[in-house]
């Protein structure tokens, strides 16, 4: 038997080669591993606030004291607010507060790592009435660090979870369609009138009904037909239903197309002759044929599905505070004064382009190392 | 005793946008049980869709205008749906010409012949799976238990070839209906494939329809042969009378064509209207104004010899 190399091992070879790839993989898997390990990384909670400290730019951390002594372990200052109600905050180096790494905060509720050890053991953390604030806080002293980092829960899940809703509907009519494409159903007989249903035009027209409309005013209008306050938890289940929705009709096009070219292939003739059902044809043959495209464009739709529900959360449709997510974060730079003045607040933004950035490079890449004619 | 196979009238037309196309025309024969019938033509004269026919896979635009394809008694052409499945791989199988584009590129071997051994039959996987295997040795793979789990990709030409036969042998079926089977493999692997099929033609006890346009093909395995042309039986009749002295003078190019390379001048028409003249008459050596005027009707020049052509007594090697 020739041991051959199978399309996997072929494609993941070609990924490797491709240097931006390889960079948008393990920028995701950073972003991943810091969302997984958020309550422990993140020095504080997500609902931590310090009333005196609104605004208060990014912490430095020093090495040498006033003095002009050189200490091992880094250290901050407190911050005193001068003049009050100014946000203009001037360090007190009278009194080093050293950072400790795996520091016991007594003062915060006790998270879970992983959802099962119960701690209130932070990688970080400072003695009060010092603060470490490594990105600064936001108008009501809440830690931006902290909450990028249970922001990325929301981010970082939705377009996965987006995806694989938005692509089950999408493939499951996107293979209807395109396997009854020019063979209408017949619904049986009656008086010499013989009615069938052309399953691949209701599907085609309806969802180009759908696309018709500029999607960011769906997305509106269909927000709008939902109370307004919910849970977060239902607000990230209805978004995610929400955009899936709106994005099958895309997702049913494309896979119609493979579809219809798959179910001329000999195979599908050969299974229709050893007797399977349509059913079986579809699901067994047709369908896992499609995966390598499949799996390019999921990665490459993951992003405006992140997008999305930074959108809604921005104009305060979507995930709601105190619920961190980085489209509500941005809320707060939608004022120009606070954004040339504390343009901190703008890192949730970041973050949403380097996330952006990483499908879209990885994306790119596995659509190059799936596709034949691009391999080198 | 009824025949096992039975074709009558059989007519089918394909509704293309540039017209219709007159692909099989009043097609019939007879298949009995336990024999070889060996259906020889051009490409393009119906042979294929005959046999798609007969499972009723016509692709669209094709549609079986008239006829009746009675299998053990039962037409096929009037049986629903889902009685259909039933007798798809189970009672008739079919294998194809490319072995390479046949089998689905994502599954083992092993899975694609149990999946067919399930569609049709309630075992556990477990059964299926040693039937599978029973299934890969009757069609003579080596090292059957490591080739089970292989891709197609994996094996050779030949070998898929063997594996799409053990596909169609996995209900026992009656029937084979091999599409040119060994088209797409060297010469060598032809060899071994065909012995194949006759071994196990006489080990299942099922008829074959042997889908091919080469003629040495069917000079080893067949009992039967019948000649296609234009979608049109042209000439049928036993092995060894046919082969000996062929009575239609397209049999004859063919043959004369194989033994001294001489080939057949012209080419095969494409069909649109009703054929008012015999439709070979335009490559024929024995055309005459009779055969322009009109369609010869098939004449029996021997027992279970037809022929289709007026001077069918002139024609001689």
């Amino acid at each position: 038997m020739i041991k051959g190399r199978t399309e996997w091992h072929i494609a993941k070879r070609q990924l490797r080669k491709n240097k931006l790839a390889v960079f948008g993989f393990w920028l995701l898997a950073v972003l991943y591993f810091l969302m997984i390990f958020a309550d422990f990384i993140a020095p504080y909670d997500q609902a931590f606030s310090d009333g005196e400290k609104n605004f208060h730019p990014p912490v430095a951390i020093h090495f040498i004291d006033a003095e002009g002594h050189f200490h091992l372990t880094p250290f901050v200052y407190n911050t005193i607010e001068r003049p009050k109600f100014s946000r203009h905050y001037l360090p007190d180096p009278s009194h080093r507060y050293p950072i400790h790494f795996f520091y016991k905060n007594t003062t915060l509720v006790e998270h879970s790592l992983l959802f099962l050890f119960p701690t209130s053991v932070h990688l970080l953390g400072v003695d009060e009435p010092a603060r470490i604030f490594i990105f600064g806080t936001d108008d009501s002293g809440r830690d931006v660090f902290t909450r990028i980092l249970y922001g990325s829960r929301v981010a970082l899940t939705i377009g996965i979870i987006g995806v694989l809703v938005s692509y089950a509907l999408g493939v499951l009519i996107g293979a209807l369609s395109g396997y009854y494409a020019g063979k209408p159903i017949p619904l049986g007989w009656w008086k010499g009138w013989k009615p069938s249903i052309d399953v691949d035009n209701w599907i085609q027209r309806s969802g180009e009904m759908l696309l018709m409309f500029p999607s960011l005013y769906l997305l509106l209008g269909l927000r709008a037909l939902i109370p307004e306050h919910l849970s977060s938890a239902k607000v990230y289940f209805l978004i995610v239903i929400l955009l899936s929705f709106i994005r099958w009709p895309a997702i049913a096009r494309v896979v119609r197309a493979m579809v219809l070219s798959i179910r001329e292939r000999e195979f599908v003739l050969a299974a229709e002759a050893i007797g399977c059902s349509n059913f079986r044809i579809i699901w067994r043959h047709i369908v896992p044929n499609t995966f390598s495209q499949i799996i390019v464009f999921v990665t490459l739709s993951i992003p405006s599905f992140i997008l999305g529900e930074a959108f809604l959360s921005y104009l305060d449709l979507g995930i709601r505070e105190p619920q961190a997510s980085w489209g509500n974060m941005l809320t707060q730079a939608q004022d120009v004064v606070a954004l040339t003045h504390y343009p901190w607040i703008l890192l949730p933004g970041f973050f949403i382009f380097i996330t952006v950035l990483g499908f879209n490079l990885l994306g790119d890449g596995l659509r190059d190392a799936l596709d034949p004619k691009m391999r080198s | 005793m009824i025949p096992l196979l039975e074709i009558k009238n059989l007519t089918i037309r394909f509704f293309t946008d540039d017209g219709v196309i007159h692909a099989v025309e009043d097609f019939s024969f007879s298949l009995p049980k336990n024999k070889t019938l060996g259906i020889v033509g051009e490409s393009g004269s119906g042979k294929s869709v005959t046999a798609l026919s007969i499972l009723r896979l016509i692709p669209s635009p094709g549609k079986i205008l008239r006829g009746q394809i009675l299998f053990e008694g039962t037409d096929i052409l009037t049986l629903p749906e889902s009685e259909l499945y039933k007798i798809r791989g189970n009672r008739i199988s079919m294998i194809f010409q490319d072995p390479m584009t046949s089998l689905n590129p994502l599954f083992t071997v092993g899975y694609q012949i149990a999946e067919a051994v399930t569609a049709h039959q309630k075992v556990s996987r477990q059964e299926a799976k040693s039937r599978a295997l029973a299934l890969l040795e009757a069609v003579k793979i080596p090292e059957a238990k490591k080739r089970f789990n292989a891709y197609p990709h994996q094996l050779s030409g030949g070998m898929r070839q063997r594996v799409m036969i053990a596909m169609a042998l996995s209900c026992n079926p009656s029937l084979l209906i091999a599409d040119e089977p060994t088209t797409a493999l060297d010469v060598t692997v032809q060899k071994q494939i065909l012995e194949l099929i006759a071994e196990l033609q006489k080990d299942f006890q099922m008829s074959v329809i042997l889908i091919t346009h080469n003629l040495g093909i069917i000079s080893e395995v067949c009992d039967q042969v019948l000649v296609m042309y234009a979608g049109r039986c042209v000439e049928e009749g036993p092995v060894s009378s046919i082969f000996r002295a062929p009575r239609h003078p397209y049999t004859f190019g063919l043959l004369r064509s194989v033994e001294k390379m001489i080939p057949i001048p012209g080419q095969l028409p494409i069909l649109k209207e009703s054929a008012v003249a015999c439709t070979f008459a335009p490559r024929c050596f024995l055309a005459a104004e009779k055969c322009r005027q009109g369609e010869p009707p098939l004449f029996d020049v021997e027992e279970n010899h037809q022929s289709r052509c007026w001077f069918h007594d002139q024609v001689q090697i």
